[in-house]
């Protein structure tokens, strides 16, 4: 059973340091305050009223990305990750905020209405529908990335897919992960309203997906429809995907396991099928895959809070690419495109690789 | 928190490294005022402030700017304590006397991967886990796997002088070094390769020095193909002097398993336990093989052995959590009387290791001297079993202080002629103190470690805790010198054996302190430590 909060910080305090290897953030600054024990053993301090009342001081509870690594070894089943957005959220209530997270409610707010207003752009008009069987929830990290899974969903024979008729182009994770639960609520309410006619929401983001399926309801926001990844959903068409002809150098390209799609929601394999059916050569693996796989440093809002930290780790998960003289990188994320597309080396999502193999010859 | 001397040093070592690698942040030196010795976390409990935090942080990423934060601590008089991944149990990365400390980990790179001559060269701040990962990729392996490898650092285990789990096959970390590169208390930079083969062995004087003696940067270590093979295997002992008996026979046949751990009737009955939840499947089984293991197990048999095997170990981990230290003599005792009709026996877990038909035959010839001292074969169950959970234990020492005891571990060695007198000796004495179990591992052929584990309660009374800590290893050295044994085999010395320094190396000492003296004259090398 999982251990409550109090435990965890208890046992955390007490850990001799048994998953620091596995935090991205640790390892890039290599820096004993933001191992994950020591984390929690400074939001622990907090919560006994012994730690200084100071933004430097709970600075440390914003060195997460929420990519679950040090979860994954722990026998105790701590989260340290989740824990610590709800540190965040103690800090904020008691105006020890981090400081490039102030405003951060109406920023996502925005962003998630300016990502739905893309969609928009790209997306012809008559595939918003108020109700559907299945819907996508644009994205707003990738708003080209809607337009491009309708096309796929088209060429695969599920031209009934729409695209949500909603004003919010997000799930709302930002606001749970940056420590503000009160408006993560508010969004998610909001959204929850807007998607009532659907009984089936894709979802790009897997940190949305995650917060969305977890996280709601721990908030007491009941959401009618079920919530897929869209590599959960295409999988299920994967027969009806071309069989990808060996045309190319074998394993060129690195896939890259997205940490809110792999240990938080344990989705492996879907990406993996997809991409040996289709991807021709078929992927590359990291020596670090699947639940061991590291971060690309986009999560739990670091790139605002740390972003040297979070290009740090970015620069750490692609040293292995350029080792191998390799130049791309699949994912299914669009934060995680957009990270680990740098220093030479492309990343692209696993629909753009889906959309290249159904291309009509 | 105090501004002090070494704090202003910040903006100099700024302008040496860079602005985002020094801090003088009172979380950061808070972080680094603590490292894994158990008497210092017993101050967390309540959210003490520890009582000796560094005035100031760097991170090097080069041996010339460990060098040139030394030379301009050594202008400044200023302390420096190198730290690894502050895994220490014995308080050696304490910063007793402020100053700085030096954090090695932003240099961790693999140097160099000489596959005709089966080196690597590593830089000092690497995680051991890392380090491994780095060769496994490659096909290597350094065959270095301390129980602390996902929070301990190469430089940290030559400063220790670190034994893995497999040492009898690899031998400890001084024995897997080719070369060091160390900058000393003056910031000149010794690097000894090419220096061997004749004169004094340099290595091994520098490697264990704790950080006294010098700030190691980089070395080359010795690597060897992954393993093709690894067979791995479960003996019951009739009793601890049998299984010793067993181990002494393997080692002086000249045999090398990669491991061999004996435990004794305490630690098998708590190993057992622990396996019993995971493998009751192996009760219902078809399979001989596993229902032998289940019998091990205690899974089979009678109810009523059962019950009063689970009973004593509850009354056991118990009496650590609670018990008076009255009770804790009768309840030691108690177990002496009842474990050798209960238990089954003790567990030895063997395992050869390398090309396949080597460790098969080697396998074959350790088997048969185990079993002509007694062992009776468990299968590869048990073995399999310890290689996955092999670094789980760690993970019980949060679980004892959130339970409101401690524990802690104290690994002593000894020549085979003394080593049952070292393990009764420490037994006895620490009988009324604490709940004490051993194993035995890490053996050679002249002799061999014994690692007891100890666990007490501790009360809200942080004083108490800390009196009743202390005792228990007054105690617990005492009798492990009084026959003759080592203060430490592999976890150093630090703080909390410094003391015992001048007994254990005699005139050797004056050795030591002599190096003291050429390789870090002023002093400001990890003060405090080793009864320098």
């Amino acid at each position: 059973m999982m251990p409550d909060l109090d435990a965890s910080l208890t046992l955390c305090t007490y850990c001799p340091k048994l998953c620091r290897h596995t935090c991205p953030v640790s390892n890039a600054e290599a820096r004993e305050t933001v191992i994950p024990g020591a984390k929690m053993a400074t939001m622990r301090l907090a919560r006994l009223g012994k730690l200084e009342s100071d933004v430097e001081s709970t600075a440390s509870l914003y060195a997460c990305t929420g990519c679950g690594a040090c979860s994954e070894v722990c026998l105790h089943g701590v989260t340290p990750g989740r824990h610590l957005f709800t540190g965040r959220a103690d800090a904020e209530r008691t105006g020890h905020g981090h400081p490039a997270l102030a405003g951060l409610p109406d920023r996502v707010r925005a962003h998630a209405e300016a990502s739905a207003r893309a969609a928009r752009e790209v997306v012809p008009p008559h595939r918003f529908q108020p109700s559907a069987e299945v819907a996508l929830l644009p994205g707003c990290d990738d708003p080209e990335a809607t337009a491009t899974t309708l096309t796929v969903c088209d060429r695969i024979g599920a031209e009934y897919v729409g695209v949500a008729d909603v004003s919010l182009g997000c799930g709302g994770y930002p606001l749970l992960a940056g420590g503000f639960p009160d408006a993560f609520r508010l969004h998610a309410e909001a959204l929850a309203r807007q998607l009532q006619g659907y009984s089936r929401v894709v979802v790009p983001c897997p940190a949305c997906v995650w917060a969305m399926r977890v996280e709601y309801p721990a908030h007491g926001v009941p959401l009618r429809p079920e919530v897929l990844h869209t590599s959960e959903f295409l999988a299920q068409f994967i027969e009806r995907l071309p069989v990808a002809a060996a045309a190319r150098p074998a394993a060129a390209a690195f896939y890259h396991d997205p940490c809110y799609l792999g240990r938080q929601l344990g989705i492996y394999d879907a990406p993996r099928r997809l991409l040996e059916r289709a991807f021709p050569g078929g992927v590359r693996e990291f020596s670090r895959t699947r639940g061991e796989s590291e971060c690309s440093g986009g999560g739990g809002v670091l790139p605002l809070t740390m972003p040297a930290t979070a290009d740090a780790i970015t620069a750490r998960r692609l040293e292995e690419v350029h080792e191998a003289g390799a130049t791309e990188v699949i994912t299914a994320c669009a934060t995680c495109k957009r990270r680990l597309t740098r220093d030479g080396v492309t990343a692209r999502d696993l629909v753009d690789v889906l959309a290249e193999a159904t291309r009509p010859a | 928190m105090r501004a002090t001397r070494g704090a202003e040093l910040a903006p100099a070592l700024r302008s040496l490294t860079a602005p985002d690698r020094v801090s003088t942040t009172p979380p950061d030196r808070l972080a680094y005022a603590r490292d894994l010795w158990p008497r210092g976390m017993l101050g967390l409990k309540t959210g003490q402030a520890p009582a000796h935090p560094p005035d100031v942080v760097v991170w090097p990423t080069s041996t010339a700017e460990v060098q040139a934060i030394v030379r301009l601590a050594v202008e400044n008089r200023v302390p420096i304590v190198p730290f690894g991944a502050g895994s220490g149990v014995c308080g050696g990365t304490l910063p007793l006397a402020g100053g700085m400390v030096v954090d090695l980990k932003r240099m961790r790179r693999l140097v160099n991967l000489d596959r005709a001559s089966l080196t690597a060269t590593f830089e000092a701040g690497i995680l051991g886990e890392h380090l491994e990962h780095e060769l496994a990729r490659r096909g290597y392996t350094l065959g270095h796997f301390p129980s602390s490898i996902m929070c301990s650092t190469l430089g940290g285990w030559l400063a220790a002088r670190s034994a893995g789990q497999c040492s009898t096959r690899y031998g400890k970390i001084e024995d897997m070094v080719r070369s060091v590169e160390l900058v000393t208390g003056t910031g000149e930079v010794i690097d000894t390769t090419g220096s061997h083969g004749l004169g004094a062995d340099f290595d091994q004087l520098l490697i264990g020095s704790e950080g006294t003696l010098g700030i190691f940067t980089r070395a080359v270590v010795a690597i060897r193909p992954a393993p093709e093979a690894r067979i791995l295997r479960g003996f019951s002992m009739p009793r601890v002097a049998a299984g010793c008996e067993a181990i002494r026979r393997v080692m002086q046949r000249g045999l090398r398993p990669s491991v061999v751990r004996l435990y004794d009737e305490i630690d098998t009955l708590m190993a057992r336990s622990s396996a019993a939840k995971e493998e009751k499947a192996a009760a219902e089984s078809e399979d001989p093989e596993e229902r032998a293991v289940a019998g091990w197990l205690g899974l089979l048999g009678s109810e009523q052995g059962k019950r009063m095997r689970d009973g004593l170990r509850r009354r056991l981990v118990g009496a650590a959590l609670g018990a008076s230290v009255g009770r804790m003599r009768v309840l030691n005792r108690a177990a002496d009387a009842l474990l050798p009709r209960l238990s089954g026996g003790c567990l030895l877990i063997v395992g050869c290791e390398g090309d396949r038909p080597l460790a098969e035959a080697e396998a074959r010839a350790t088997f048969r001297e185990i079993e002509r001292a007694g062992g009776k074969d468990l299968g590869p169950g048990p073995g399999e079993r310890w290689l996955r959970h092999r670094y789980d234990v760690s993970f019980k020492l949060s679980k004892m202080f959130q339970a409101g005891a401690f524990a802690d571990t104290m690994e002593v060695a000894v020549s085979w002629d003394r080593l049952l007198d070292l393990y009764r000796a420490v037994r006895e004495a620490l009988a009324p103190l604490c709940f004490v179990m051993a194993h035995f591992s890490h053996a050679y052929a002249d002799g061999c470690s014994i690692y007891f584990s100890f666990a007490a309660a501790a009360g809200d009374d942080q004083a108490l805790a800390e009196e009743r800590y202390d005792a228990i290893w007054r105690t617990a050295l005492a009798a492990s010198t009084s026959v003759g044994a080592t203060i430490s085999h592999h976890h150093g010395v630090g703080l909390s054996k410094a003391a015992y320094m001048p007994a254990e190396h005699g005139e050797s000492m004056a050795i030591f302190r002599a190096l003291k003296r050429v390789l870090d004259p002023h002093g400001i090398l990890n003060p405090g430590k080793m009864g320098l």
